[in-house]
């Protein structure tokens, strides 16, 4: 499981490293792609927590789980993801939407 | 227009311009408008601009960066000399001084605004701490705790992220520059964003949009020439209505892109803010009451202005 807030930042940026720390590039290299991979070695599912957070930038969300869907292909990913948003369900529900609708 | 006079300060000459009495975009755009164009007509053409605030009785926060800015940002002032004269009124003399724009307002005028803490910052990032800092700082004032006012530091990042992705023509980061005012006794927070890119209705984006519009739809898009204010109106109207649905992707051409926007604007419609607004260009928004005004002037970059009350 990862929970964004406790184990990334409260107060996530934008998309790359060069827009400003804590970017959905930096989250999706050092987390979030060592973490899928890990679930999907062992035929696992991989909750991804949203609550606690300041809130998000639609580019950290788009860039990082948009790059574990060229990776690993749209359908995989949304197969293993368990995206949990008890306090804003639209992040949720956004960020699968980013993944069916990702390019490449 | 603005009244401009030539003067001679201490053997350098300056062009001296007339604030008028009320310096607020968000309150006066055409006269703030015309002000700051006219002061960049007059970097541009070398000459040091003296900005001359002896009249000005009503000064905002939005009216304040843009103040800021032209003083800092090297882009618009092209390094000529800067000159203020300050307000003769107490209240706008005194908000100068709180905010640093100038160190000459004795220090005893400030008792009475000791108790509104302010910020100033600038920066070329989309700066995270920053965003969480100033959500942290407005949410204690407005409802005694810190409450995570998601919609807030969504909007704060997102517009952060705007600069840094549509404002430069080239790719050099745009500077922006925010000011924010928190009033404890009235539990309100203002919060001013600047910076002074392209502007989103002449982003690359909104342009490559206007070049792919059917030609039958062309005739809404009359780019060249003097444009009627009215079709000029219709067409804000539209593009604006088509930035707010996500239909204007940015430069990649991505269609999972230009997302912030979208998120901007339905904040809007949250009860946490009184007041949000945007200026960019020609265009003034009133997002809260989904309205688009057509301004007479053209602002070179992007302005967000937001307002919120202890709900």
């Amino acid at each position: 499981m990862i929970k964004i807030a406790e184990d990334f930042s409260d107060a996530p940026g934008a998309r790359y490293r060069t827009d400003g720390p804590k970017s959905g590039e930096e989250f999706f290299d050092t987390l979030l792609d060592r973490k899928f991979e890990e679930a999907t070695k062992r035929s696992l599912k991989l909750e991804v927590d949203f609550d606690g957070t300041y809130g998000f930038a639609t580019s950290f969300l788009s860039e990082s789980f948009g790059r574990l869907a060229k990776k690993y292909g749209k359908e995989q990913t949304l197969n293993t993801l368990i995206l949990t948003s008890r306090e804003d369900p639209y992040v949720a529900d956004w960020t699968t939407e980013q993944i069916r609708n990702s390019t490449g | 227009m603005a009244r401009i006079t030539l003067i001679e300060k201490k053997g350098v000459p300056f062009v001296s311009i007339d604030a008028g009495e009320e310096l607020s975009f968000i309150n006066a755009p055409e006269w703030t408008t015309d002000f700051f164009s006219e002061a960049d007509r007059q970097f541009s053409a070398g000459r040091n601009v003296q900005f001359d605030l002896s009249k000005v009785q009503e000064l905002t926060i939005d009216g304040l960066v843009l103040l800021v800015g032209c003083i800092k940002n090297y882009g618009i002032n092209r390094g000529h000399r800067i000159d203020i004269i300050n307000p003769i009124a107490e209240v706008p003399r005194v908000m100068l001084r709180k905010f640093n724009v100038f160190k000459k307002v004795p220090e005893e005028m400030l008792a009475d605004f000791s108790d509104i803490p302010i910020n100033r910052v600038s920066n070329t990032i989309v700066a995270n701490g920053v965003a969480k800092e100033l959500t942290q700082a407005a949410s204690v004032v407005l409802y005694g705790k810190d409450k995570r006012i998601k919609e807030l530091y969504e909007v704060l990042i997102e517009v952060m992220a705007n600069t840094n992705n549509h404002a430069s023509d080239d790719d050099e980061p745009e500077p922006w520059y925010a000011l924010s005012i928190f009033d404890v006794e009235r539990k309100t927070f203002e919060f001013v964003f600047v910076d002074f890119g392209v502007g989103i209705f002449n982003s690359w984006p909104v342009k490559s949009y206007i070049s792919r519009v059917p030609a039958t739809l062309r005739s809404i898009f009359p780019i060249v020439g003097n444009v009627d204010r009215q079709i000029r109106l219709r067409q804000l109207d539209h593009l604006f209505s088509e930035l707010a649905e996500g239909r204007i992707g940015s430069r990649t051409g991505l269609t999972e892109r230009g997302k912030g926007l979208p998120l901007i604007i339905k904040h809007s419609s949250s009860n946490q803010f009184n007041r949000l607004v945007l200026i960019t260009n020609d265009g003034f928004v009133d997002l809260k009451e989904r309205e688009v005004s057509c301004l007479d002037g053209d602002f070179s970059g992007t302005l967000l202005y937001l307002k919120m009350e202890a709900v």
